[in-house]
């Protein structure tokens, strides 16, 4: 194949285009080819634009090849740009290049000789340079006229630093050397050789003074290597020392290694472990299992183990080297290679092999160690829920109760305990942890606090306010605590109130009122108080109490929606309701503000709140005006996707549809705005997706999957895939099929067993199921109960679902009969 | 900087909650975060993976852990002997023109 002609300059070109061609080579590093543009422009016309080109072409050149060690070259080059006043470009690149080829000498007298011709900023450099030059390699003669720039005198200042350095070398007395020292001038060229040789002789108990000496030699001075050299031989810290020898070149760690009085040996050791590291861990490992190195046996061992997990492969040979690993080191090494290489599964296994080694003594730091292991391992099943057991088995909480039975006093993963029951609503297991933690840890707020809510939750008031009161003498500031007693007390008074005991219920606000801190005064607590008030007569302080409560609620729409929302759930009649109901389409005119619709939304995404629909959906369409009006506000993402969720729960699918709208017309892509949309459209209900909806929403998950959008793409997988019938959600997500071995017979008894299991269900309780949550809420709420049954793990959840949805239409279906 | 917290604690795997807190303590007073921020920071994360028996369990067992190399490494930079020591005037020289040799860079 013929070879390309090479780049060069054409002939024929015009100057303009040569001078692109040449612009565009520099540009791009092309040095070569701009060098022969820009000579042949200057044959063309002597321009000194063009001279100045081609030396720019030289510079970078030269740079190119001393970047390839090619210092003889490079040299070469630059002397092409040699100026009638004896100067050229890149002076110091010049000079380091001749170092660099031995020629020191040379350096050093060209160096005396630009240091004056040059302009302030480079002749500093040049100078210093020179001066370094002065001391690494003493002139043979000196430069007659060569003076730096500074004229002090360059050859006297010269011999005096020449003098100071050999003196500190000859170990004269530090006196001597300062005495020497203080006839440098600090501004001088060899002002940095002056600082070194100080901190050098400043006392060993002085080191933060010798430091602050180096530190004022400035970064880009020709003694910069010397002093990162000084500074390592100083540092008192061994490990600081060992950080700074891992980053110095072989002439620094050879002044260290000679300062410090290092063994010879030693340092080249060091050098052969440094560059094995450098090679990975597998050279590194080999390097180590060397016989005859001298270095401590114990840590030599301990460095090869840990280097394991990298190069499990090297089992063998470790075994071969130093005896075989125990059971528990082993199962590590496998376990730590396991999770470098993302394998979680069998991460798992070995760590799990490491608990069991563990358990078979029974000392307290192998107890604390197997609470470690077995910690991990819940860590890595709530990261990773594919390494999750058999699915009748909370993976995360199996592990937690485990490690407390090796190491009880660990407060995180008991609190981590609590809340995976929480979680995992398994009220049982959840009440059994709080109590068991409570009576272990008697004086911890947090646990205390958890506590609290489990014996509200089974009913125990009593209990419920003597561990409050615990929780504020331990920390009288406690807001979640307060909050929660101020709440059960809330819901209490509601009740009375519904049963008609306004007394009662005055009694309950009173007795919340002592939980409230003055400088945070609870706004439901206020309304309620100012409604039992209300309650039968007319009460003008009453009324007065409430608009001042209204205010602390937020005044307007939010205050009045509070106070009408706690009147419903008080279960004050409609007509009674009157005056706030006006005042509260009065607080609605005008278009809704940011803040309202958020507070509004915040109000109603409270739990207390969303425990009682029935109150609530009495009164929410009170505010849809409102709440429809704020879906012409520019939303955030995060605020959509917040207000579309708390309406979607809410049911109010004709303000999500607004929403959906307008947050599309901005941005016809939205997605999130798309999959609500669909929800608003359907009015939540999934029997209607059409066929092109279904296949939006698919199409909405494949998106939000490809971009790792997982908060996405599960909120749309939760919405088609249905409500979780179970409990513990992930282990009813992991069983969707009846076990292979079931024979039809089996599942047959099975199913008349879990029918009549349920089936002595009295027909008032699933009747009052459906009047609470509605038809499909009551087969969800049914199918939880079974799910919490043993024959919950037996159905598939299709047919739990079937099952359910037939005893709930058994007595929907016998009221519609008897109705006709 | 090593990230191995005993190593940059200076203190032995073994050692126990005082010494490991007395050891923080005099690096604390010997680097304030006032004059050395980032040491300070560096050990202060040491410490706090290390102050209890339960946090020094976890080093050692959930990672393959640096410190018995560093060891390793901090036993070849011993030295023979507790005085500083001048280096050869071949080494001052080589020192210097190692320093001229980035010159450039």
């Amino acid at each position: 194949m013929k070879k390309p002609p090479p780049r060069g300059a054409s002939a024929a070109a015009s100057p303009a285009a040569l001078a692109d061609r040449g612009a565009e080579a520099l540009r791009l590093g092309r040095f070569k080819e701009a060098m022969e543009v820009f000579k042949q422009l200057a044959r063309q016309d002597p321009r000194p634009e063009w001279a100045q080109r081609l030396a720019d072409a030289y510079a970078g050149r030269a740079h190119a090849m001393a970047d390839k060690g090619m210092f003889k070259e490079a040299a070469m080059v630059l002397e092409n740009t040699l100026a009638p006043d004896g100067t050229l470009r890149e002076p110091v690149l010049y000079l380091t290049c001749l170092i660099r080829q031995g020629q020191q000498q040379k350096a050093r007298q060209t160096a005396l000789r630009l240091a004056g011709r040059l302009p302030a900023a480079e002749a500093g450099r040049v100078a210093e340079l020179a001066a370094a030059l002065a001391i690494a390699v003493p002139a043979r003669v000196e430069v007659p006229g060569a003076n730096p720039p500074d004229g002090s005198g360059g050859i006297e200042l010269s011999q005096v630093a020449r003098a100071a350095l050999t003196a500190w070398l000859q170990g004269k007395p530090s006196d001597e050397v300062d005495q020497l020292l203080a006839r440098i001038p600090l501004r001088s060229p060899f002002g940095p050789l002056r600082l070194i040789l100080k901190s050098l002789i400043t006392p060993a108990d002085a080191a933060e003074k010798a430091i602050s000496l180096l530190a004022m030699i400035p970064a880009g001075s020709m003694f910069t290597a010397a002093r990162a050299a000084v500074e390592a031989t100083l540092a008192d810290d061994p490990a600081v020392l060992l950080a700074r020898w891992s980053v110095l070149r072989p002439a620094q760690q050879a002044f260290v290694a000679e300062t410090r009085g290092l063994l010879p040996t030693a340092t080249a050791l060091l050098s052969q472990i440094t560059e094995a590291e450098r090679r990975g861990p597998a050279a590194l490992f080999t390097l180590l299992l060397k016989p005859g190195l001298p270095l401590p046996a114990d840590d030599l061992r301990a460095a090869c183990l840990n280097l394991l997990p990298a190069i499990p492969e090297y089992l063998t040979q470790f075994d071969r080297r130093f005896g075989p690993l125990t059971e528990v080191e082993r199962a590590r090494v496998l376990a730590l290679a396991a999770e470098s290489r993302g394998n979680w599964s069998r991460a798992q296994d070995h760590w799990d092999g490491v608990a069991e080694a563990l358990s078979r003594q029974q000392t307290p730091d192998v107890r604390l160690s197997r609470g470690v292991v077995l910690r991990h391992l819940a860590d890595m099943a709530e990261r990773h829920p594919e390494i999750h057991g058999d699915p009748w088995t909370d993976t995360v909480a199996d592990y937690l109760e485990r490690s407390l039975e090796a190491d009880p006093d660990h407060l995180p993963a008991t609190l981590a305990l609590i809340e995976q029951y929480r979680k995992a609503d398994s009220p049982k297991d959840w009440h059994r942890a709080t109590d068991l933690a409570a009576k272990r840890f008697p004086a911890n707020a947090a646990i205390l606090l958890h506590a609290v809510d489990a014996a509200v939750a089974r009913n125990a008031y009593k209990k419920a306010v003597g561990l409050a009161r615990r929780v504020l003498t331990l920390d009288p500031i406690n807001q979640p605590v307060r909050q929660r007693m101020i709440e059960l007390q809330l819901a209490y008074a509601r009740n009375q109130m519904r049963s008609g005991r306004a007394d009662l219920a005055g009694k309950a606000l009173s007795q919340a009122a002592e939980w409230e801190r003055p400088d945070a005064p609870s706004a439901p607590l206020r309304i309620d108080r100012a409604l039992v008030a209300m309650h039968g007569e007319q009460n003008p302080e009453a009324d007065a109490s409430l608009r001042e409560a209204v205010r602390l609620a937020g005044g307007g729409t939010v205050g009045w929606f509070r106070a009408v929302l706690e009147a419903a759930l008080m279960g004050w009649p409609d007509q009674r309701r009157q005056a706030m109901h006006r005042e509260l389409a009065h607080a609605q005119t005008g278009e809704p503000e940011r803040e309202t619709i958020l507070s509004l939304v915040g109000m109603l995404g409270q739990k207390e709140i969303q425990d009682s629909k029935r109150a609530v959906a009495s009164v929410l369409w009170r505010i849809e005006p409102t709440l429809v009006g704020g879906s012409r506000i520019v939303w955030s993402t995060a605020e959509f996707q917040t207000i579309a969720a708390s309406l979607h729960r809410l049911g109010l699918f004709d303000a999500l549809l607004n929403y959906a709208r307008e947050a599309m017309r901005r941005d016809a892509s939205d997605q999130p705005a798309r999959f609500y949309r669909i929800v608003a459209q359907i009015k939540g209900d999934r029997d209607r997706l059409t066929g092109a909806q279904e296949t939006e929403l698919y199409d909405l998950m494949d998106q939000a999957g490809s971009r790792q959008d997982f908060h996405m793409l599960n909120r749309v997988q939760r919405f088609l895939d249905g409500p979780d019938m179970s409990p513990a959600g992930r282990k009813r997500l992991a069983f969707d099929a009846p076990p292979d071995n079931f024979s039809a017979d089996d599942m047959e008894e099975l199913l008349d067993l879990a029918v009549s299991n349920i089936a002595g269900m009295p027909d008032k309780e699933l009747r009052k199921l459906v009047k609470e949550f509605g038809r499909n809420g009551a087969i969800d709420k049914l199918a939880d109960y079974v799910a919490d049954s043993p024959l919950g793990g037996i159905l598939s959840t299709q047919q739990l679902v079937d099952l359910c949805a037939t005893l709930v239409g058994r007595v929907t279906e016998g009221r519609a009969q008897q109705a006709r | 900087m090593t990230t191995d917290p005993f190593t940059v604690l200076g203190v032995d795997e073994n050692a126990g909650d005082e010494a490991i807190k007395q050891r923080y303590l005099a690096l604390v007073r010997a680097y304030p975060p006032d004059r050395e921020p980032d040491r300070f920071q560096e050990y202060r994360r040491a410490y706090e993976s290390v102050r209890g028996e339960r946090e020094r369990l976890q080093v050692k067992l959930l990672r393959a852990s640096t410190g018995a190399l560093s060891r390793l490494k901090l036993h070849c930079l011993r030295s023979a002997g507790t005085e500083r020591r001048r280096p050869s005037e071949a080494t001052m020289a080589a020192l210097i023109l190692d320093g001229l040799y980035q010159a450039d860079r």
